[in-house]
């Protein structure tokens, strides 16, 4: 809403500099965002305050009601503008009639004549008053009403009335297929739902939205039907919505006009227009008003007004701060229950709350003491999942990921270059219903193909190496009343080296093992224990190079190389290896409290045991076999070297692995570990076919 | 005789000092305190002195042999010494270049704002809720006093995935989760990411909010309470010269409504481009708990007063780090995310 200081001046004296009457406004909720200077053609320069008002502020949508607020900052009177209006016969109702068939929509509708007008561009005052408020000057008449609308913020409208058939208004609702050209020369098809002012025949105009082609204003008009009307906010709002219309008159029906303004803008308009338009009104009005709108009066008890804001106001200075906003205040009650009559204008003070908001923002905020709370402990104190994320986050940190946030929408394209075709659950994907684009169309089922992204962006920028992972929430269908599911899923991608590039040596780009090193890193610092990792089965991953780790008999996700049809589809210029795992399979999978084993107090007895076995074995079997027929002695068992080729067979592999046997109540000897040693190599050999490497 | 002691110490000290090696300082100490050595062979002399004045010498010879001994040590440690630095500085080593850093991944921005805006307000003894992403139109907009067709939804451009299904616009809907659970009084903060269809270089379609609510008996929570608890959290997070201001404004679920704005922290309030010229950066909405809220959850709004804020927690990043383009936080750009 624009507003001209040189405007509001024909209401309310302003003694203040222009900044610093943007400032008082701001302070009492009418923000200023821009503050312009501009040059008129004749008179002294004007200032323009470009306001950012509030949707309850519906009474700011005018000069006067800003003019009222700066009179109640300042304390100043306010003089309205008086409707010169010289009426003559003959009276209204000889041109035309008014029905309302709908008063549910239209509670007041307000009509009068202005016959013999000539249109004609309007007098520079005019033209130059709205043009400083962003209106382009139109007519005379069509300004006459726009300057009403920007006086009093009451919407108006002009119709030629010999356009109208049969010369008269009917107010209803649409009926099913018909249609308005609007004057801006659009066809629309209107609803049942629709409010239309009619004539005998046929809808002229939306109601409360925009007026009708055949029936506006043009040169050739001699006779204005003019319109003031109150329309009913949430049919105007729904009328609007539905045919994505936003006018100046829909912005100001939908927030609520003044139902007393009706009449008043009226006179004012009907006034302006024999002026600028040389003709005359004719005598009388049609008021139809079968809806009466009623303010009831609103209660405010001056005790619970200090306790809400933490004041200690009395309640002589409560009535006089409302009196400044035109509360008058019908009844006192011990000095506690304050009773006010609403002005017509204020539509959004019905209840107490909406007068202790009036004190407040009139007395100032910065009238209020700021004070702490009582301390009051309430509640646990967080949820554990919180340090348990930060843990999370700050553990893929230290493995030298840095922490990525996507969108949580991503492109149904994404998940097929995923390679999930469509009965995959990962692709069945909540749609929005307005995305804003194609690639933000779903909601995320999977963290991957928004790191991928992430990897294709940053390697076009000539990123060399990127490592990130991600904490965020998935969606799925589910039941329930949102019909969806959210899930935490933690992933990370590595693209490039494993660590930076250093002149001393040279360094790898990331692999499956940097990968899965991540994971087991990740795993031993939450306290989740792996027990194995099974071959994976996920399409967005390499067939063979990819595992899913498992722990407690719980799969926590995939692990391994993105499948290279995949890294084509996002245009990525290498390999790169991911994970992805499932965040509440890893809480709980988390080791309740840690439990101290003592350190030991003996020596402990190394030996090196290296066994071929056929190439499909796996190691971990291999181990599996080691530790259980280890006995209690054998406390740890390491993998240090593979070896195939000569003179190993082919088709076999050599595993070295060190073993560690401790006593925890004495020194073993060499020949009770010989004794042990020997029979774990002889349950391998029993297992699992091996053969120590001679 | 003990002039001939002392003739003898000084000599040997003499020699001492000419020897460089560790093989000369024993060549010395064999010469002057081995067993056939001169200092021997002068104690040996010492039977041919007069009785009486024999434990005399015998002292001041031990106290001789004592010095020479300590002498040779410091000698011989610092021939090693020597050596040891000689043969350090034989392999030149270029102490500039790089080290063999461990790679160090970064936690992203507005985790780290994020949590230090829980931080302050945890000090404070808010406890923090979670909710859901994926809303209905009860918890986003109704029971915040937002009825369908109300104005005041245009506020928010809302991504819909059915028809009362919504991404949620803001966090105040996991305070309405938690009222609905929990008897008063509250004191909660909801992290987390929201939604609103609006993307150019400060708005993001996905961006994150802290929102708060502190619900009490009436008298003991007021609106200077908001002021102070809002002030102290713009002192802790801009620093505690940052000027605080409160406007009113209007949001649904709130009444009184206040807009909080920090002195600008690229001109300190002078008028810059930041805040386009006004002194005043905009960083929360803050209010007092509208009784329809109250109403709408169960609570008795006669017997609760409460407040409620929010903040978008981008906005705070970019403040606080001079960030000028939203989009930046979700372009995941490793250059970027290494700065933090």
């Amino acid at each position: 809403m624009k507003v001209s200081l040189a405007w509001l001046r024909r209401y309310v004296e302003v003694d203040l500099e222009p900044e610093a009457l943007a400032e008082a406004l701001t302070m009492v909720g009418l923000e200023v965002g821009v503050l312009e200077r501009v040059d008129q053609g004749q008179g002294p320069p004007d200032v323009v305050f470009d306001l950012d008002l509030t949707p309850n502020r519906a009474d700011c949508l005018s000069h006067i009601g800003v003019a009222r607020e700066v009179a109640a900052i300042t304390a100043v009177p306010i003089t309205l503008p008086e409707a010169a209006l010289a009426e003559a016969p003959p009276g209204v109702e000889t041109f035309t009639r008014i029905d309302i068939e709908d008063p549910e929509g239209c509670p007041r509708y307000v009509g009068r004549i202005i016959r013999d007008v000539t249109i004609g561009p309007s007098p520079p005052w005019l033209q130059e008053a709205l043009a400083a408020v962003g209106l382009r000057p139109i007519n005379n008449v069509v300004d006459a009403t726009n300057f009403v609308l920007m006086e009093w913020g009451q919407p108006l409208h002009a119709f030629d009335r010999d356009a109208l058939a049969e010369g008269r208004i009917v107010v209803r609702r649409a009926r099913q297929g018909e249609t308005i050209t609007t004057i801006d020369e659009e066809e629309r098809a209107l609803e049942p739902t629709m409010l239309v002012i009619a004539d005998a025949e046929r809808p002229v105009a939306v109601a409360g939205v925009m007026g009708g082609q055949a029936t506006e204003v043009t040169e050739a008009t001699r006779t204005v039907l003019l319109e003031s009307a109150y329309f009913d906010p949430l049919t105007v709002r729904r009328c609007a919505k539905r045919l994505k219309l936003h006018t100046e008159s829909s912005h100001r029906f939908e927030r609520g006009v003044d139902p007393e303004t009706v009449l008043t803008a009226s006179a004012r308009a009907a006034a302006l227009i024999a002026e600028v338009g040389g003709g005359t009104v004719a005598q009388g009005v049609i008021d139809v008003y079968p809806r009466p709108i009623e303010r009831p009066d609103v209660t405010l008890r001056v005790s619970h007004t200090n306790t809400v804001l933490g004041l200690e106001l009395a309640a002589e200075e409560i009535a006089e701060t409302c009196r400044r906003v035109g509360l008058e205040l019908v009844s006192t009650e011990d000095n506690e229950r304050l009773t006010f009559h609403v002005p017509s204008h204020r539509v959004d003070l019905e209840r107490e709350v909406d007068l202790i908001e009036e004190v407040a923002r009139l007395n100032g905020y910065d009238q209020v003491p700021a004070t702490l709370p009582a301390s009051r402990s309430v509640g646990e104190a967080h949820p554990p999942t919180l340090a348990w994320a930060r843990r999370l986050r700050e553990s893929l940190a230290g493995c030298g990921l840095s922490e990525a946030i996507n969108y949580s929408f991503i492109g149904t394209e994404d998940l097929a270059y995923c390679r999930l075709g469509e009965d995959h659950p990962l692709a069945r994907a909540i749609p929005l219903q307005n995305p804003l684009s194609a690639e933000q169309a779903v909601m995320r089922t999977t963290l991957l193909p928004s790191l991928l992204r992430g990897c294709a962006l940053n390697a076009s920028r000539r990123v060399e190496s990127y490592r990130v992972f991600e904490l965020s929430q998935v969606f799925f269908p589910g039941t329930g009343e949102t019909g969806a599911q959210e899930h935490g899923r933690v992933s990370g991608i590595l693209m490039g080296f494993v660590e930076d590039p250093l002149w001393s040596e040279m360094v790898e780009p990331a692999g499956f093992f940097d990968v899965k090193g991540v994971v087991e890193t990740l795993c031993e610092a939450l306290r989740v224990p792996l027990d194995e990792w099974r071959p994976a089965d996920h399409p967005t991953f390499h067939p063979l190079r990819a595992a899913t780790p498992v722990s407690g008999g719980k799969p926590l996700g995939v692990v391994g190389d993105i499948h290279p049809a995949v890294a084509r589809a996002f245009d990525l210029p290498e390999a790169v290896v991911a994970f992805e795992l499932d965040v509440e399979a890893l809480r709980t999978s988390q080791l309740p409290s840690v439990e101290f084993d003592p350190l030991p107090r003996f020596p402990a007895i190394l030996r090196d045991l290296a066994v071929v076995v056929d190439d499909a074995v796996p190691t971990a079997a291999v181990e599996r076999v080691i530790r259980e027929s280890g006995g209690p002695w054998l406390e740890a068992c390491t993998l240090f070297d593979i070896y195939t080729g000569e003179p190993i067979a082919a088709g076999k592999k050599s595993l070295a692995f060190g073993l560690t046997y401790r006593a925890d109540d004495r020194t073993l000897t060499d020949e009770e570990v010989a004794e042990v040693h020997a029979s774990v190599v002889a349950r391998l050999e029993e297992a699992l076919g091996a053969s120590l490497r001679a | 005789m003990l002039q001939q002691l002392s003739q003898l110490e000084q000599e040997a000290l003499a020699a001492l000092a000419d020897a460089t090696s560790a093989e000369a300082v024993h060549t010395v100490r064999v010469r002057f305190l081995g067993r056939r050595g001169k200092l021997t062979s002068l104690l040996k002399a010492m039977g041919q002195l007069p009785a009486e004045q024999r434990p005399e010498v015998g002292r001041l010879t031990n106290e001789v042999k004592v010095r020479l001994e300590e002498e040779v040590s410091r000698r011989l440690k610092a021939i090693e010494e020597e050596a040891l630095t000689e043969a350090l500085l034989t392999g030149p080593v270029d102490v500039t270049l790089p080290g063999r850093r461990p790679p160090l991944g970064h936690l992203h921005p507005l985790t780290q704002v994020l949590e230090e805006i829980i931080a302050i307000f945890t000090s404070l003894n808010f406890t923090v809720a979670e909710g859901p992403e994926i809303e209905t139109d009860w918890y986003c907009f109704e029971a915040l006093n937002m009825p369908k067709d109300h104005p005041a939804r245009d506020m928010q451009d809302t991504f819909y995935v059915a028809d009362e299904v919504v991404l949620r616009t803001h966090t105040s809907s996991v305070q309405i989760r938690v009222m609905e659970h929990h008897p008063p009084p509250v004191r909660v903060i909801s992290p987390g990411k929201v939604y609103r269809c609006d993307a150019d270089i400060t708005h993001s379609p996905m961006f994150h909010q802290v929102e708060g609510l502190l619900v009490d008996e009436p008298g003991r929570v007021t609106f200077g309470d908001l002021k102070g608890v809002l002030e102290l959290f713009a002192h802790r997070m801009f620093g505690p010269e940052t000027a605080v201001r409160f406007r009113p404004s209007f949001f649904p679920y709130t009444e009184p409504s206040a807009e909080v704005d920090i002195q600008c922290v690229g001109c300190r309030g002078g008028g810059c481009r930041l805040c386009k010229g006004s002194g005043w950066l905009e960083i929360l909405g803050s209010g007092m708990v509208d009784p329809n809220v109250f109403a709408a959850v169960g609570y008795d709004p006669e017997s609760v007063v409460g407040f409620a804020f929010g903040m978008g927690v981008e906005r705070i990043a970019m403040l606080k780090y001079g960030i000028d383009d939203i989009r930046l936080f979700f372009e995941n750009d490793a250059r970027f995310l290494a700065q933090f």
